[in-house]
């Protein structure tokens, strides 16, 4: 199992087009992922739970990825949650 | 029948209405959990092909951005988190499966509200609206769609959501009117991104059409006419071409008139605008600039912040239409008159004194950086875009702005110019502080008097004592330009005074470099320009700052405006 503390730097956080992004991703991974911001927790795979937790641009949020390629997996989710959505960057 | 203008112009046609299918929800207790479980599944299966093939449509119609919203609905219907909510309630209050869907809606709405972010809270209607859909295909088998619209007809509905608004072949409707909502409510932003005239909140609208009957949509005035024939129809129409042709007479003189004096010096009129039709309209009627665009309306056209990107298309295009003259963006103003429909604020007491102009972005975080970012990313383009700071009070606003501006623009990139619209008291008081961290200055006229003389215009029994001429406001304007001139600062006006001949008069009177109005009063301010000499100006100049009354100022500048103003206006006013 691993986590990273990360603070969302993507421009539109986890709004409702982004989160349905990261939750794709998030199943498109082999491994188990939960996202946590403050008291709240979620599923990776849960757009309702993730978007309950109003995350927005400048939220610290903590990652947990446990199961088969933990680490390709962080790194990814963890880009996706400084960078945006691929193709989206700042412009 | 009367309403809230929601998006301007005249439409008129048949009525379609836009009718909600009922779905008899209340207390509705099952018989069978089991079979409601059933009816929920298949629900979903029929819900979600809808949203499919609604994202599929809007990626065509609309573009790729907005389908992503509606595919997100989908996940959210489709997801583990609705159906397992959805079927505990089934299966512990014995509800049956719309009852149960609604009450799961209604219940994460509540929770969607609680929230901090302005965004998230707005949510809220978006579960409800998914929650309505999904009772609806799970009571009739299936959802209605109001597929063809007829040719040029006038869409009527209760109110118009998301997705009742993402369902609309917009390409046959002519007018919008709903029963409720205001102006920033879904069907306004939709009708004004596509420049259909809407009127919303009309009490009592659904009831009182018929569908098919004829109607006349008023965007301008916000009334709905019921009583119509095709002949008042035409009369409508006619009436606005007439108003058209006037005003395409005023335009073209206009556009080939120099703002000059009686004796030769020029004079900046710039525009009040919107965006980037209202900035190409300003042009046409030939604008020196945009001494005002107000972003709020910008904002107003999305369903939510723009992003960064969406700002620099929208900010570029405004200052292609004027290119080469310059652009002053007025950060986000909302709060109190202006209210942004996905950034809800607390209720206030006193909005006016409460959270609005630059406390409302630095309460926010991120919307102040992706303007900031934005308008920076236009600069490094090489247009002239300046930042105009509204409802400053204190010197560390602006300090506070410039820094993220440093730390925001691009390395080694000349930064945007940095101005304030002086609109408070304070910002008069302590203008020689100011003066030292801008680079311009725009008078905002109309909070300046209503602050300056503690009168709120909007309230019929105090709006005789909201007086423009008033010799506090006179004094207020003359001490910024006397301070600002001395450090070698523009000021400009870009408040109602600068819209109107007479007050118009005054300001350039008492020094202002530029005038910035709103478009179809350019026409008239330039004929009023050239009716007075600097030498008169210098002289009424004088004679306001000696005045005691409005009135008496009021009297110095009405001869002024005599005979060649007259009869300029005989033939174009």
């Amino acid at each position: 199992m691993l986590e990273e503390t990360i603070i969302v730097k993507s421009e539109e956080g986890l709004h409702t087009r982004p989160a349905n992004k990261f939750v794709q991703l998030v199943r498109q991974l082999g491994c188990h992922v939960t996202i946590r911001k403050g008291e709240k927790e979620a599923p990776g795979t849960s757009l309702l739970k993730i978007m309950k937790m109003g995350v927005v641009r400048g939220d610290e949020v903590l990652l947990i990825c446990d199961g088969e390629d933990e680490e390709g997996a962080l790194d990814t989710l963890k880009r996706f949650l400084i960078e945006g959505p691929a193709g989206e960057g700042q412009s | 029948m009367k309403g809230v203008p929601a998006s301007p112009g005249l439409g008129a046609g048949a009525v379609f209405l836009l009718r909600e299918r009922e779905v008899p929800i209340a207390g509705c207790l099952s018989i069978e959990p089991e079979s409601e479980l059933d009816r929920l599944v298949k629900g979903i299966g029929i819900a979600a092909a809808y949203y499919r093939k609604l994202a599929d449509r809007i990626r065509f119609k609309v573009g790729k951005e907005d389908a992503e919203i509606f595919e997100g609905h989908l996940e959210l219907l489709t997801g583990e988190d609705l159906e397992e909510g959805v079927r505990t309630i089934i299966l512990s209050e014995e509800m049956a499966a719309e009852t149960a869907v609604m009450h799961f809606a209604e219940e994460t709405a509540e929770e969607f509200r609680q929230l901090e972010s302005d965004y998230f809270r707005q949510r809220a209607d978006d579960i409800l609206d998914i929650g309505r859909r999904l009772a609806e295909a799970i009571y009739y088998g299936s959802i209605s769609d109001p597929g063809a619209l007829p040719d040029s007809c006038v869409v009527i509905a209760e109110q118009l959501t998301p997705s009742g608004a993402a369902r609309l072949d917009t390409e046959k409707v002519v007018a919008i009117a709903t029963e409720k909502g205001g102006r920033t409510s879904h069907a306004a932003i939709l009708a004004r991104s596509l420049c259909i005239p809407c009127v919303t909140g009309v009490p009592g609208l659904v009831e009182g059409v018929r569908s098919g009957q004829l109607v006349i949509v008023d965007g301008d005035r916000g009334v709905v006419d019921t009583d119509v024939t095709e002949a008042k129809i035409e009369e409508a129409m006619l009436r606005k071409a007439r108003e058209r042709r006037t005003e395409q007479e005023r335009m073209v003189w206009s556009a080939s008139t120099e703002a000059r004096t009686a004796d030769g010096s020029s004079v900046t009129i710039a525009a009040n605008v919107g965006g980037k039709r209202d900035a190409e309209q300003a042009k046409r009627y030939g604008a020196q600039g945009v001494g005002l665009l107000r972003s709020e309306f910008i904002f107003m056209r999305y369903s939510d912040f723009p992003t960064v990107s969406q700002q620099v298309e929208e900010y570029r295009g405004v200052c292609l239409a004027v290119a080469p003259e310059h652009v002053i963006v007025r950060l986000l103003d909302c709060g109190a008159d202006k209210p942004l429909p996905y950034a809800t604020a607390p209720a206030e007491d006193n909005p006016f004194l409460g959270l609005r102009g630059i406390r409302y972005q630095r309460a926010r975080s991120g919307s102040l950086d992706d303007q900031l970012i934005a308008i920076a990313k236009v600069t490094s383009e090489g247009f002239p875009i300046k930042v105009m700071i509204p409802m400053v009070i204190s010197v560390e606003e602006v300090k506070m702005v410039r820094s993220r501006l440093k730390d925001l623009a691009p390395q080694d990139e000349t930064m945007p110019r940095i101005g304030i619209m002086v609109e408070t008291p304070a910002s008069v008081m302590t203008i020689e502080r100011l003066a030292h961290e801008i680079d311009f200055v725009s008078i905002g006229t109309n909070d300046l008097v209503q602050y300056t003389l503690a009168v709120d215009r909007g309230n019929p029994a105090v709006a005789h004592l909201y007086q423009e001429l008033h010799p506090a406001v006179l004094h207020a304007i003359d001490r910024v330009v006397k301070v600002c001139h001395e450090l070698a600062i523009p000021v400009g006006v870009c408040g109602d005074m600068a819209s109107h001949p007479e007050t118009a008069i005054a300001l350039l009177a008492l020094g202002v470099d530029e005038l910035s109005a709103s478009i179809n009063a350019i026409p008239e301010l330039k004929a009023a320009c050239a009716a007075v000499s600097r030498k008169q100006l210098g002289e009424l100049h004088g004679q306001l700052l000696s005045c005691e009354s409005a009135d008496q100022a009021r009297a110095f500048i009405t001869p002024l405006l005599a005979s060649s103003y007259r009869r300029w206006l005989e033939v174009y006013g």
